[in-house]
């Protein structure tokens, strides 16, 4: 008993030294941005990162110090957390929730007007492929798959939809479905037997389903999403694994597809919406609003590596 | 019952058809165990392959594969050593934490808390060994890390926002406590109660009972209880990543660095990769069965001399 009597004695003692540990030395709140940049990138297979490196030249440039996040949220998180990081997420992030600020870009503001009329220059594209034509499950498969391609990409309907979901895409362009739909006759069968199967990039996927769901209350048609990144858009689609248990109907890349992926022999191809990246920081962080190319590069490259140098 | 003799030729080749049954039924879940080794052999045709001169994306030299200090897709640069360092820091350092808390707290439970307190604190622990590790990395980014960045700055220190090598020591150990825990308590309590009864009638203390007879008897299934504890550490891939920080280079000793392991690496980006970055992931693997298997090896030694003076 003794034994445990020292035990609760000691534990309380600890207490108490916490509890001067916490109001003796307040943590101080300091404004001023100082000391070392910390660096945070996405892991070297993410779409965002591709299109960020290729953006700003970074390829291969990237400082060794960086610290490598698991996914948009979880980068939008750490620098929220930490008032020397720096990294990039995509617009559709919700900055105020996240405690990070966004810089504008040479003096653009990044919003979706800015992406559209295309003076926001750190933007990307959310693609897509279909199979080959004649290498559906059914050739009503195939028109089915072709209608909603055209539903994506041109209707009003459609656009609104990816639009509410972040997608970046200019509405008033598009044509009404109603006209379109004269298109696809097969769309006046039952189609409640037909499962659309999507694939790829994983950043489209919030969009997409936007428009899926309402292609479906207009059609009927099923869908079934497997999206995993976005080097298996064209990989289930025309690729390698076309023929596997992953195949799937569309792909989608959160990128330009790449000379390699021959996305010519689909039977539709097309960008449906815009993505932007953008550079943010900790919202205490007042030191930096705008930045430039030759600023991110210099960051991310470690040739500033103090905020005092960029304060200069 | 009478009968028995004169009837038992029937029942007695029913009998021989039934152990034929269970005997190759046992038979088809052994071998069906042993083909399991059909994975090792995957992974380790898979992860060889990029040293071969027949590699499809142009062959890898395994020496600095195994030397090197830095671990960069982006420049096709593969280095692995660090990362095994980094891995047996990380490992070896929460097994140091929730080592001695684990079999204390088995100890606990079993010998000297009162039946309900122990029963209590027993079903406790068996919750906290079945939480999936995602829950645990959620609550790391959470809770851990911004503990960490507050202690950081007590001791002005700059972190990533707290993400480094100390949030994954103490997560790890939050992890490994409940796995070490369970399996130490159900060793202790398959010991012999007549050893204590023993040990008592010699005129031992309850305390001095409890460690030098009761552990040491225990000793085995308690390292064995270490043994997946540090395996758990190793492998923890998905709560690792989230608050690792996957520093390029290394080794990382400062504890408010951040750091990369091998499982986090193995993770990174895994889904969204194709090539020699994929295959090389595979090397990886091996590399971490390598180190585990030493590792374990090395848990045996000690559990073999521990305790010996008393034995």
């Amino acid at each position: 008993m003794k034994f445990f009597r020292l035990m609760v004695v000691g534990l309380i003692l600890s207490l108490g030294l916490v509890g001067c540990a916490t109001t003796e030395t307040p943590v101080e709140e300091t404004k001023s941005v100082t000391g070392t940049i910390n660096v945070y990138t996405r892991d070297a297979s993410s779409g965002t990162r591709g299109a960020f490196e290729e953006f700003i030249e970074l390829k291969d440039k990237l400082t060794v110090t960086a610290i490598e996040v698991t996914g948009n949220g979880d980068m939008a998180v750490k620098v929220g957390e930490d008032l020397n990081g720096i990294g990039y997420v995509s617009l559709t992030t919700d900055f105020a929730a996240n405690g990070i600020t966004p810089l504008s870009y040479k003096g653009v503001e990044a919003t979706e007007e800015n992406v559209i009329n295309k003076s926001y220059e750190l933007a990307r594209p959310f693609e897509f492929v279909t199979r080959a034509s004649g290498d559906f499950a059914s050739e009503d498969q195939e028109l089915v798959t072709l209608a909603f391609a055209d539903f994506l990409m041109n209707s009003v309907e459609g656009r609104e939809v990816v639009f509410a979901a972040g997608g970046i895409v200019d509405v008033d362009a598009g044509t009404a479905w109603e006209t379109l739909k004269a298109n696809h006759p097969v769309l006046s069968k039952d189609l409640s037997a037909v499962v659309l199967k999507t694939g790829g990039s994983t950043s489209v996927e919030k969009t997409l389903k936007a428009a899926l769901e309402a292609f479906q209350a207009l059609t009927g048609v099923q869908f079934e999403m497997n999206h995993t990144g976005s080097s298996d858009g064209f990989k289930r689609t025309l690729g390698s694994e076309k023929d596997s248990a992953n195949a799937v109907d569309i792909g989608f890349a959160s990128r330009y597809f790449k000379a390699e992926e021959t996305v010519n022999l689909g039977a539709a191809t097309g960008v449906y919406c815009m993505d932007a990246i953008v550079v943010v920081v900790n919202d205490e962080n007042t030191l930096l609003t705008d930045s430039d190319k030759e600023l991110v590069f210099n960051i991310f490259s470690g040739a500033v590596s103090t905020w005092e140098e960029v304060a200069k | 019952m009478k009968n028995i003799n004169n009837d038992s030729r029937k029942p007695n080749v029913f009998k021989t058809y039934q152990d034929l049954f269970f005997k190759s039924l046992f038979f088809v879940s052994a071998l069906i165990s042993s083909l399991m080794i059909i994975i090792i052999i995957f992974i380790a045709q898979k992860g060889i392959s990029p040293f071969l001169s027949s590699y499809e994306y142009g062959q890898q030299n395994i020496i600095s594969f195994l030397t090197g200090m830095v671990w960069r897709q982006d420049q096709a640069i593969y280095g692995v050593a660090f990362i095994i360092i980094n891995t047996l820091i990380s490992g070896f350092a929460s097994l140091l934490i929730a080592f001695p808390i684990s079999v204390l707290t088995a100890l606990f439970v079993v010998k000297i808390a009162p039946k309900p307190i122990g029963y209590f604190i027993e079903s406790a622990i068996e919750i906290l060994a079945s939480i999936p590790s995602v829950v645990y990395g959620v609550f790391a980014v959470g809770f851990i890390v911004p503990l960490i960045q507050t202690l950081a700055n007590i001791f002005k220190v700059q972190t990533a926002g707290g993400s480094s090598l100390l949030a994954v020591i103490l997560l790890l150990s939050i992890m490994i406590l409940p796995t070490i825990t369970s399996i130490s308590i159900t060793a202790i309590k398959a010991v012999d109660i007549d050893l204590e009864k023993a040990s008592y009638a010699l005129g031992a203390s309850k305390t001095q009972t409890n460690f030098k007879i009761v552990l040491n008897s225990a000793k085995s299934g308690i390292f064995a209880g270490a043994i997946l504890g540090l395996g758990r550490a190793f492998g923890e891939a998905t709560a690792v990543s989230m608050v690792a920080g996957n520093k390029m280079f290394g080794p990382t000793f400062n504890l408010f660095d951040i750091t990369r392991t091998m499982t986090s690496t193995m993770l990174a980006g895994l889904k969204e990769t194709t090539g020699l970055d994929y295959d090389i992931r595979f090397s990886v693997g091996l590399v971490l069965m390598g180190v585990i298997l030493i590792s374990n090896l090395l848990i045996n030694f000690v559990k073999n001399n521990i305790g010996k003076n008393h034995a």
